[in-house]
């Protein structure tokens, strides 16, 4: 490869936004690394973060790939606790999980798949902003979830099966702190998580409904004309988007052993951020699956490190909304500068 | 085998009742350019899109080399060898130029995975149909109009195609690009491709096209060959009137300039800039893209401020730092991108005209006097017959051409001393024109100063009774009355 | 079809309808025992369940029949609806347990003006009660907790504080408390810099700050909570870390949620007040009431924490905050 290509290649790559936040992030972890007396970089933190980093990272994919689309998922974290919570009860009522999750799992993927075949029902065939599609929706299933099938919290009764699953360790940490013998198990969650990744990153870049979803948040006239039958692929997007949401929701369940039907009140607000942060653009078609992790990790280790590097929890707050304003910025630039 | 390729006769198609297309007949030789013309809402786009498959014909005959075609499903369409290339070019502007060349026939395909490989070779494919060489890498959407549009056509030529039609192509195009665009429609119809020609522009249709069928409302009323044609008899089949070219000729020039440029430079565009602008004088400031035409008349409405030089208006010297001091200073002006710059598409008509004299239109608490926003509105309708039954209607719901005198009256409701228009006729059809222009020409007559700034030699012709010469940000000749003639500009131009 | 529909909708409507109405113990009238009803928040739900036991108990003691009625859903105006029947009824004791405070104002006016003796519980603020029985007051709840851990602790070593929520005011006040009565009792327990932590009222928040405090305060040695969520995430952590007999942790907290970190020895014990024995207080309060008698503080209601009560206008405060233990976490059945 000659010189000259080496260089447009590296150029290309610093145009790009998942190239900034990861060095964002490496300087962000040098920094705490040293304001916290070299606690960052410890096996026991590494496995800490990495745990807190997948339910937030799977739902993050779960965003990441309709707002390829040009579309926003508001709903998402309804549609998870309402599948998590009715599945659970319906293990519970009938004694099922007890010694898997098997069941669980399917029920919650059920639920969900059909909760977002709604979402996708109502935006492809109406063709209405997804923003106020979801934020309606989100309303709904919370409402049904609260008001309806009135969802109880389930915390002790929890199915022994869902339960274990969460417990679930792929290797224990010991570490010695003053004499004190911690251990850390790394939780089996991050085997999901880490598959999540792997197949969001080769839908999106590797089949034509990935491509699909990209020419659609680039141009959806244009994708329309070009062959793709967007109405059915919008419909199958937020199905899958649904069934994953269901899925990410019953991990949370296993891993922290109680399914509390409001737990994911707000997480919208944190997960899109990120996913902004991480590259997507707020007008669709632009995002990857690694900005994405980055991004997410940006925000796990600050929000687990403010105690590390004594930093007063309700700047947690101040964090976040400057996260929102800096993604939502660089996202709009982005496009200012695309559609010049 | 048919001389033709494409044969429609007898076409009609209605929308709720409302005829679109009436028997329409028309007839596409292979290796030829058909130009498609007509005013905005004639039906052209109705009658491409049932050429491609998206609307059904309500009756009529389709004949495709040689072969009667009863129903045209887009993929028919593409599968027949037609293309369309609409206005907007159907591109993914997040895309790269390979996954944009690629992606179309990978749909049509089928196929459910990406193969980079393959894309690749696809896209390179494509670029060889044409010979046009461009970084496959690159995003389509930071390139220019003119890349994105030899693209597109090079995605089209990828389908076999045998007949590419092209809506309105040239609209964000500079002269030089449109040169590039016609080599190559030239170098597509040479290797026996027929081209659909879809545009209102006079001087392109008799520059590009060898046939032409002009539409006016639903029906066509000529077709044949350009050749046949004189542009006076083309004018009048578009607009169905006949349209004097009627050149401006000055009566109330006041003595004492209104306005005097001294010396007025911003580095990098353009340099000691000197000229004076007396009332009823409509003064043409010409060159091409990037002479400084544009940065100047930025300058003159607080856009752009100079670096040094002087301003004087009506004898004292003013700083024009912001488009709220030039109002003050009863400067108006009209940009070149009328859509973006200067109208609000989705508010009614009456709040746009209204718009820049709010100030008049409110009263001391600053609260709005609705029914006299209505009244001024109506009146300027009427005198710039606005073609609209309702001023409280969308701006979008006009033609190009109305829009424009909406931005013109926008700035007129005020009590100005000088008008700057910049291109004021850029995409706006031929019969529009002329109501532009008359329409500047009375007021002109009426005392108000006017620079008219535009590439389009002929509207500069016209239109003023002087004109300015710009080359690289400076001023390279002065002309008027009679000296002011197209070849005289093109020499100091060039 | 559409008939099938109607049927079901009809029965699920009658159903409820039957379930609001439910558990009607028809108080025979005799001349000299009072008429007594009882209006819980909810009914058919654990923590209410166990109130209703215990307020059956004490009419068997008593030979007094209590009507024990509720909505089927913590629903404030079917609750009004249920007490608007019973003072028509004309009952002479009405206790009860308001879903929205403000709501019930009206109702209770209205008893009262009929002579009808009214007794709330978790009402603070209502005007129109004889007596509101709060089982614990802040301070009390907050020494509480602490004496408990520092029990556990050994009274000595360093200690953080943990809420639901920094805008919370309760569970602040009763973490101040803890500290005071830390600051006042226990001079070798240490409260760590950063003092407060906040969990968003989530069992899995609770246990990563866990991991995350003991990272920082190596020396770490109790978790005081005030949230129901803090001692159960806690002790996820301290368990899964082998932190067990090391690091103690205590809350406010549901004893079935606690039940396995109580056996296996990771909570020594969670904090909570029997609404059982409140509501046995409130009906003693009203047939002394009923009597003719007064009460002021230092009263005697003859329910165990409520044998010295402090009297503050209408309101009257128990010290009915209990410890679970391995003893009695299966007592209550919630």
């Amino acid at each position: 490869m000659s010189a000259s290509a080496g260089s447009s290649r590296l150029k290309r790559m610093t145009k790009r936004t998942e190239f900034w936040i990861f060095l964002v992030l490496i300087v962000m972890c040098i920094f705490i690394q040293a304001r916290s007396g070299g606690q960052l970089f410890t096996a026991n933190t590494i496995v800490t973060i990495l745990r807190s980093m997948c339910v937030d990272g799977m739902f993050a994919m779960i965003c990441l790939i309709v707002m390829v689309s040009g579309g926003f998922d508001l709903s998402f974290p309804a549609v998870a606790a309402l599948a998590y919570s009715l599945a659970t009860t319906i293990c519970l009522n009938n004694g099922w999980c007890q010694t898997n999750p098997i069941a669980g799992f399917v029920l919650s993927i059920i639920i969900g798949a059909v909760l977002g075949m709604l979402n996708g029902w109502i935006i492809s065939n109406f063709k209405l902003n997804t923003m106020i599609v979801t934020l309606g929706t989100q309303t709904f299933f919370t409402g049904l979830s609260m008001g309806l099938l009135k969802m109880k919290e389930i915390t002790s009764t929890l199915p022994a099966g869902l339960a274990s699953f969460g417990k679930w360790a792929l290797f224990t940490v010991k570490v010695d702190m003053n004499g004190r013998e911690l251990s850390y198990d790394m939780t089996g969650m991050f085997i999901p998580f880490v598959i999540f990744c792997i197949v969001t990153s080769f839908v999106l870049n590797k089949t034509m409904f990935g491509r699909a979803l990209y020419a659609i948040g680039g141009n959806e006239t244009s994708a329309e004309r070009a062959g793709y039958n967007v109405k059915r692929i919008k419909f199958i997007l937020y199905t899958v988007v649904g069934a994953a949401s269901g899925f990410v929701g019953m991990v949370r369940v296993c891993m922290a052993r109680q399914s509390i039907p409001k737990a994911m009140i707000g997480k919208e607000m944190t997960i899109i951020p990120a996913v902004i942060l991480g590259g997507a653009s707020i007008f669709g078609g632009e995002g990857t699956v690694f900005g994405t992790v980055c991004a997410v990790a940006i925000i796990t280790v600050v929000s687990n490190s403010m105690l590390l590097i004594g930093i007063d929890s309700y700047w947690q707050d101040f964090f976040n909304g400057l996260i929102i304003l800096v993604g939502v910025t660089v996202s709009a630039v982005q496009a200012m500068r695309r559609n010049k | 085998m048919s001389e033709y390729l494409l044969e429609m006769k007898g076409i009609c198609k209605s929308f709720a009742g409302v005829r679109a297309l009436d028997h329409v007949n028309f007839k596409v030789r292979p290796g030829k350019v058909m130009c498609l013309a007509g005013e905005n809402g004639c039906g052209k786009s109705t009658l491409v899109k049932i050429i491609s498959g998206v609307y059904t014909r309500d009756e009529g005959e389709v004949i495709f080399e040689g072969q009667p075609v009863t129903k045209i499903t887009p993929a028919e369409a593409t599968r027949m060898g037609i293309q369309v290339i609409y206005q907007d070019l159907s591109i993914f502007p997040n895309l790269t130029v390979m996954e944009n060349l690629a992606i179309n026939s990978e749909i049509t395909a089928g196929v459910k995975f990406v193969n980079r490989k393959r894309w690749e070779e696809t896209a390179k494919e494509a670029l060889s149909k044409i010979g046009y060489n461009i970084d496959l890498y690159a995003k389509m959407g930071e390139l220019s109009v003119a890349d994105k549009q030899l693209v597109a056509i090079c995605r089209a030529l990828l389908f076999n195609a045998k007949l590419i039609i092209m809506d309105e192509p040239t609209t964000a195009l500079t002269k030089k690009e449109v040169d590039a665009l016609f080599t190559t429609v030239r170098q597509l119809r040479d290797s026996g491709i027929a081209i659909m020609f879809i545009s209102h522009k006079t001087e392109e249709i008799f520059e590009i096209s060898d046939d032409v069928c002009i539409m006016r409302n639903g029906k066509n009323v000529y077709s044949g060959l350009t050749s046949e044609l004189t542009p006076d008899q083309f004018t009048y089949y578009m607009t169905g009137r006949e349209l004097t070219n009627d050149r401006f000729e000055p009566k109330n020039i006041s003595r004492e300039p209104v306005l005097k440029v001294d010396q007025l430079t911003l580095p990098g565009n353009y340099e000691n800039v000197t000229f004076s602008l007396r009332k009823g004088e409509i003064l043409g400031i010409t060159g091409l893209l990037g002479s400084g035409r544009t940065e100047l008349a930025l300058s003159l409405f607080g856009l752009n401020n100079p670096k040094s030089g002087t301003i004087t208006l009506n004898g004292s010297q003013v700083k024009i730092t912001s488009p709220m001091k030039a109002q003050k200073l009863k400067i108006g002006y009209v940009p070149e991108d009328r859509l973006t710059e200067g109208l609000c598409l989705q508010q009614p008509i009456a709040d746009n005209i209204t718009l820049a004299s709010l100030k008049r239109l409110s009263n001391a608490l600053g609260i709005l006097k609705h029914q006299d926003i209505l009244d001024d509105a109506q009146i300027w309708k009427e005198k710039f017959s606005i073609a609209t039954d309702d001023v409280r209607k969308f701006a979008s719901t006009l033609s190009g051409g109305n829009q424009q005198k909406i931005v013109l009256s926008k700035w007129l409701s005020n009590d100005l001393d000088v008008l700057i228009l910049n291109g004021p006729t850029v995409g706006v059809d031929v019969g529009a024109k002329q109501d532009i222009h008359a329409l500047v020409h009375e007021l002109a007559n009426e005392g108000l100063a006017v620079i008219i700034i535009s590439d389009d030699l002929s509207e500069v012709v016209t239109n003023c009774n002087r004109v300015i010469v710009m080359k690289e940000g400076r001023i390279v000749g002065e002309m008027d009355g009679d000296q002011v003639t197209e070849d005289n500009i093109l020499e100091i131009i060039r | 079809m559409m008939k099938k529909i109607l049927a079901g909708l009809l029965t699920v409507a009658m159903a409820a309808t039957m379930l609001t109405g439910a558990i009607t113990v028809s108080a025979e009238e005799a001349a000299d025992t009072p008429t007594i009803a009882f209006v819980p928040k909810v009914i058919g739900q654990p923590w209410w369940d166990h109130v209703q036991e215990k307020v059956e108990e004490w009419g068997t003691e008593n030979g007094i029949e209590v009507m024990y009625q509720g909505p089927s859903d913590t629903d404030a105006t079917a609750q009004v609806k249920i007490m608007t029947d019973l003072v028509n009824q004309g009952v002479d004791i009405l206790c009860f347990s308001p879903n929205d405070p403000n709501a019930c104002e009206a109702i209770c006016k209205e008893a009262r003006d009929k002579g009808i003796i009214v007794i709330a519980t978790e009402a603070s603020g209502m005007e129109n009660v004889d007596y509101d029985i709060e089982a614990f007051d802040e301070a009390g709840l907050g020494a509480f907790l602490m004496d408990q851990l520092a029990a556990q602790m050994g009274e000595e070593g360093q200690y953080i504080t943990m809420v639901g929520s920094m805008t919370m005011e309760s569970q602040n006040n009763w973490a101040d408390a803890a500290i005071a009565r830390q600051e006042e009792a226990y001079p070798n327990m240490e409260l760590v810099p950063d003092k407060r932590v906040a969990d968003d009222s989530d069992a899995e928040k609770a246990y990563e700050l866990t991991k995350e405090l003991i990272v920082k305060y190596p020396e770490l040695k109790g978790i005081l909570g005030t949230g129901s969520f803090d001692a159960p995430g806690a002790a996820r952590a301290i368990q899964e870390m082998g932190l067990t007999g090391q690091v103690f942790a205590i809350s406010v907290a549901m004893p079935l949620e606690v039940k396995d970190y109580l056996l296996d020895g990771t909570l020594g014990s969670v904090a909570l007040w029997d609404a059982g024995l409140t509501a046995q207080a409130m009906l003693n309060l009203g047939v002394k009431l009923a009597a003719g008698e007064t009460v002021e503080s230092g009263a005697d209601l003859g329910v165990e924490g409520y044998n010295d009560v402090q009297i503050d206008g209408t309101v009257v405060v128990g010290q009915g905050q209990i410890a679970i233990t391995t003893e009695n976490v299966d007592d209550f059945g919630f």
